[in-house]
C-alpha cells in the first residue's frame, strides 16, 4: 500500500475523468520504461567500450542475501551450542597473538632501552662485561620474536564452501574423543535398520546402498516376538564389531528420521546420537535422467559447515565412508549446509572439455578459477537425495540411552529460528 | 419403601444416567454403578445400601459403600475405603467389609476389582515396554512452524546452488592436485590441460633439477639421448611415471616411432627455429603415443599445434640460456 516505483504507479496529476487517467497512466508508464531503456543501452555501450567499467559496477551492486547477512554469536567461546564462525574465529585469535607479542616486543625493546641508561652510570669495566650480556640477552630475544613473528601460520584461506575440519576445536575434541580420534577405522562397518513396525524397507534398503559396507536389517515383524530396543540392537552391534548404527525412522510410510549412532571402539560406550529429520526424499527411480550406482567408495563433499557444530556434523558424516574414495569410480556424494538444511546428492562426474557455449567455471567470489579454463565437470544424478536438518545431540544412545547432565548436548528447539538470519550450521 | 418409588420414577419416567441402545440394551452412565447395566438390582440412586469399587485417578483402587443410616445426607452417602494394592488381601478387605450386604453386591464389587487390576497391571507393562524400547513418537510439528520451515527449505536450495557448487568443488579439487599425479577420475588430456594452464598461470612451476613436468621430462630425455647417443627404450622416456600399456598399441608401433624420433632430434638442436615445425610434429606424435597408452580407449591423433609451438619456443629458450651459461 505504501510503496510506489518510481514514476509509474503514482500519477503526477490527478484526475476525475476515468478515461484520462488511464491515458495518463498508460503515458506515465511509457515514459518510464523508455527511460529505463535508454539507461542501460547507454550503459551497455560504454561498457563495451570499458570493460573496468562493468566490473565495478557488478562489484558494487551485490545483491543482499540472507548468507551475507548472516550474524553470528559475539563470543570469544568455541562450545557446541554458539553460533561462531570458526574461521574468523581462530584468525581473531591469531591476530590477538600476534599483537600480544607485538607489545612484548615492545616492552622488551623498551626494557633494553633502560637497562643501557642504568649501565653508564657504573664503572667502565663491569659496565661493559654487563652491558654486552645484556645486550645479547635482549638481541636474543628480539631475534626469538622476530623469528616467531615471521614463522606465524599462513592466513586463513578466502571462502572456499569446502569445510576445513582441522579448524575444530579442542573442546569439541575433547568431548567427542572417538570421533576425533586419530585412527579411525579405514572402512567403517555400519548396520542400518528401522524404526519398530516400519514399511520403509526400500527406503532403507536405498540408504543402505548409499552408504558404503553396510548391512540392512529389519526389525522383528512379528506381535509375539521380543522387540529389541534401539539400545540393545547398538550393543550387539558394538559386539559384533560394527562403527556406527543407522537408524531411519518412519512417519506415515515415509522416512521421517535419520539417527546416526556412532559406536566406538571396544573400551569406550557408544558415542555421540545425532538426529536428523528427513524431507524431499526422492528414490533415484523418480529422478530425471538418472544414472545407477555402482558400488565404488564414493569421494564425499562437505560444503558449508561453519560453527562447532556444523563441524561435529561434518565430522559424523566423514566417518561413515571409507577414508580413501575410488577415484575410478568417479562418483561424489554431497552434503551441503546451506542455511542449516543439509542437502544430500549423489552424482557421478566426468571431467570433460567445455562445450562452445559453456562458461568457465567461477569460485564463490566471483572469479574465474585459473587454471581449469574450458574445463567444465559433467554431472549425472544418482541414488536418492533428501534433505536433512539436524535436531539433536545426544551424549549417547538416543535420548533414553544418555545420562548425566550434558546427556542431550544441543537439541534444536523452535524459538532459534526467530531471527532469520541466525544460523546454527 | 423409598427405593422403590425412586426405582418406578427412574425406570418408568425418566432417568439422567439411563442409555438405550438400538439393540434394546439399557446402560447406567452412572459413575458409582457397579455394572453398568440398568437394572433394579445395580441401580446406585434407587438402592440406599449400595457398595462399588473405583479407581482413583493415581491408580489407588477405593470400596465405596452408601448406608441407610445416611440416606438423608446426600453428601456424605459414599464411605471411601483404600484397597490393599495386594489382590489377595483386597479381595479379603471386601469380603469383610460387605459382610451383611447382599451376595449380588459383594460379588459385583469382587468382578471389579478382579478387572481393574488386571487392567493397571496391563497399563504398567505396557508402559514398561515402552520405556524399554525408547522410541517415543515425535509429536508432530506446528503446522506454522512446519509451513516456515518448508518455505525456508525452498529458498535455501535456490540459493544452495548445487550443481554449479559440487562442480566448482570438484574443479578446485583437482587443480589443487588433491587426486594425485595422474588422477584415475580425469581423463590424460584434460589432466595435461590443467597442468600446462597452471604452469602458465604461474602457479605451477617447472623445477629444473627434478623430475615433474611430463613435457620438461621428454626435452631432457631428448637432450641426453643426443648427448650420449644411445638408444633407449620406451619405458626410460616415462621415467617415474607409471605407464598405462593398452591393447592396442603393438611393440612395432612403438620402436618405429622412437626411431622416427630419434632421427629427427638431431636435426632438430641444430636449427631450433626451422625445425620448429618437426619437433612439434614429433612430439605430437610422442604425446599421442603417450595419449594412447595412457588412455582407456583409442584415439585419433589429436594436434593441438599453437599449445605444443609456444611451449617448445619458451623450453628451447630455457635450453639456449642455459647453454650460454655452462663456460
Amino acid at each position: 500500500m505504501g510503496f510506489s516505483k518510481p514514476g509509474s504507479v503514482s500519477l503526477s496529476q490527478k484526475t476525475g475523468n476515468k478515461l484520462r487517467r488511464k491515458q495518463m497512466y498508460i503515458e506515465d508508464k511509457k515514459a518510464a520504461n523508455k527511460e529505463r531503456h535508454e539507461e542501460r543501452h547507454r550503459r551497455r555501450k560504454e561498457e563495451a567500450k570499458d570493460p573496468e567499467l562493468r566490473r565495478e559496477r557488478l562489484e558494487k551492486n551485490q545483491p543482499a542475501s540472507l548468507d551475507k547477512k548472516r550474524i553470528w554469536d559475539d563470543v570469544d567461546d568455541d562450545s557446541l551450542g554458539t553460533v561462531v564462525d570458526l574461521a574468523q574465529l581462530k584468525r581473531r585469535r591469531l591476530e590477538k597473538a600476534e599483537a600480544a607479542a607485538a607489545a612484548e616486543a615492545d616492552a622488551v625493546g623498551n626494557e633494553e632501552v633502560e637497562e643501557d641508561d642504568d649501565e653508564d652510570a657504573d664503572s667502565m669495566l663491569d659496565s661493559d662485561e654487563d652491558m654486552e650480556s645484556d645486550d645479547e640477552a635482549a638481541e636474543e630475544k628480539k631475534e626469538k620474536l622476530r623469528r616467531q613473528r615471521a614463522a606465524r601460520t599462513p592466513s586463513i584461506a578466502p571462502s572456499t564452501t569446502s569445510t576445513n575440519l582441522d579448524l575444530t576445536p579442542d573442546s569439541l575434541t575433547d568431548q567427542f574423543k572417538h570421533l576425533f580420534a586419530d585412527e579411525l577405522p579405514p572402512i567403517p562397518k555400519i548396520l542400518v535398520t528401522t524404526s519398530l513396525n516400519a514399511t520403509i524397507h526400500k527406503e532403507a534398503q536405498e540408504i543402505a546402498a548409499m552408504l558404503p559396507n553396510s548391512t540392512y536389517i529389519r526389525r522383528s515383524a512379528h506381535v509375539h516376538a521380543h522387540k529389541y530396543s534401539v539400545r540393545e540392537i547398538a550393543k550387539f552391534a558394538k559386539n559384533r564389531g560394527y562403527n556406527a548404527l543407522v537408524v531411519v525412522m518412519e512417519d506415515q510410510k515415509r522416512p521421517h528420521q535419520l539417527l546416526v549412532i556412532h559406536l566406538n571402539s571396544e573400551d569406550a560406550a557408544p558415542g555421540p546420537t545425532l538426529t536428523y529429520s528427513i524431507r524431499g526424499y526422492m528414490p533415484g527411480k523418480a529422478l530425471l535422467g538418472h544414472g545407477n550406482a555402482t558400488n565404488h567408495y564414493p569421494e564425499l563433499l562437505l560444503n558449508g559447515f561453519k560453527t562447532p557444530l556444523g563441524l561435529l556434523a561434518a565430522k559424523s558424516m566423514n566417518t561413515l565412508f571409507p577414508a580413501q574414495p575410488e577415484l575410478q569410480g568417479r562418483q561424489v556424494l554431497t552434503l551441503h549446509n546451506q542455511r542449516d538444511y543439509i542437502f544430500v546428492r549423489r552424482h557421478r562426474y566426468v571431467f570433460r572439455e567445455a562445450r562452445p557455449t559453456e562458461k568457465n567455471v567461477v569460485d564463490a567470489e566471483g572469479k574465474e578459477m585459473a587454471g581449469v579454463k574450458g574445463i567444465r565437470a559433467g554431472l549425472q544424478e544418482l541414488g536418492p537425495r533428501m534433505t536433512l536438518k539436524l535436531r539433536r545431540v545426544d551424549k549417547g544412545v538416543g535420548r533414553a540411552g544418555s545420562e548425566g547432565d550434558d546427556a542431550t548436548k544441543w537439541e534444536w528447539k523452535a524459538k532459534m529460528e526467530k531471527k532469520r538470519t541466525r544460523f546454527n550450521l | 419403601m423409598s427405593d422403590e418409588i425412586v426405582w418406578q420414577i427412574i425406570n418408568q419416567q425418566f432417568c439422567a444416567f439411563k442409555l438405550k441402545t438400538i439393540k434394546g440394551n439399557n446402560f447406567c452412565r452412572n459413575e458409582y454403578s457397579v455394572s453398568g447395566l440398568c437394572n433394579r438390582q445395580s441401580c446406585p440412586l434407587a438402592n440406599s445400601r449400595y457398595a462399588t469399587v473405583r479407581t482413583s485417578p493415581k491408580g489407588t483402587i477405593y470400596l465405596y459403600i452408601k448406608t441407610i443410616e445416611r440416606s438423608h445426607m446426600p453428601s456424605k452417602w459414599w464411605e471411601k475405603i483404600k484397597l490393599s494394592a495386594n489382590y489377595q488381601e483386597a479381595l479379603a478387605q471386601i469380603e469383610e467389609r460387605l459382610q451383611y450386604f447382599p451376595k449380588f453386591l459383594l460379588h459385583k464389587c469382587k468382578q471389579r476389582l478382579t478387572r481393574l487390576v488386571q487392567v493397571a497391571t496391563r497399563m504398567r507393562k505396557i508402559a514398561a515396554e515402552e520405556a524399554r524400547l525408547g522410541e517415543k513418537l515425535v509429536p508432530k510439528m506446528a503446522p506454522k512452524i512446519k509451513h516456515r520451515e518448508e518455505a525456508r527449505e525452498r529458498k535455501a536450495l535456490a540459493a544452495a546452488k548445487l550443481e554449479r557448487s559440487i562442480e566448482r568443488e570438484l574443479l578446485e579439487r583437482l587443480r589443487q592436485g588433491a587426486y594425485g599425479d595422474q588422477p584415475l577420475n580425469c581423463n590424460a588430456n584434460i589432466w595435461k590441460k590443467v597442468l600446462n594452464a597452471l604452469e602458465n598461470e604461474g602457479e605451477g612451476s617447472r623445477d629444473k633439477d627434478m623430475d615433474t613436468g611430463i613435457e620438461d621430462e621428454e626435452d631432457e630425455d631428448e637432450e641426453e639421448k643426443e648427448l650420449e647417443l644411445e638408444e633407449e627404450d620406451a619405458e626410460s622416456e616415462l621415467d617415474g611415471q607409471v605407464e598405462y600399456i593398452s591393447d592396442f598399441d603393438e611393440s612395432d608401433e612403438d620402436l618405429a616411432d622412437i626411431e622416427d624420433w630419434l632421427g629427427s632430434e638431431e636435426d632438430d638442436h641444430a636449427d631450433d627455429d626451422d625445425d620448429d615445425e618437426d619437433s612439434s610434429e614429433d612430439d605430437d606424435e610422442a604425446t599421442k603415443k603417450k595419449a594412447k597408452a595412457g588412455d582407456k580407449r583409442k584415439r585419433g591423433k589429436v594436434t593441438k599445434m599453437k599449445g605444443k609451438k609456444r611451449k617448445e619456443i619458451e623450453v628451447e629458450s630455457e635450453r639456449e640460456t642455459n647453454k650460454l651459461l655452462a663456460f
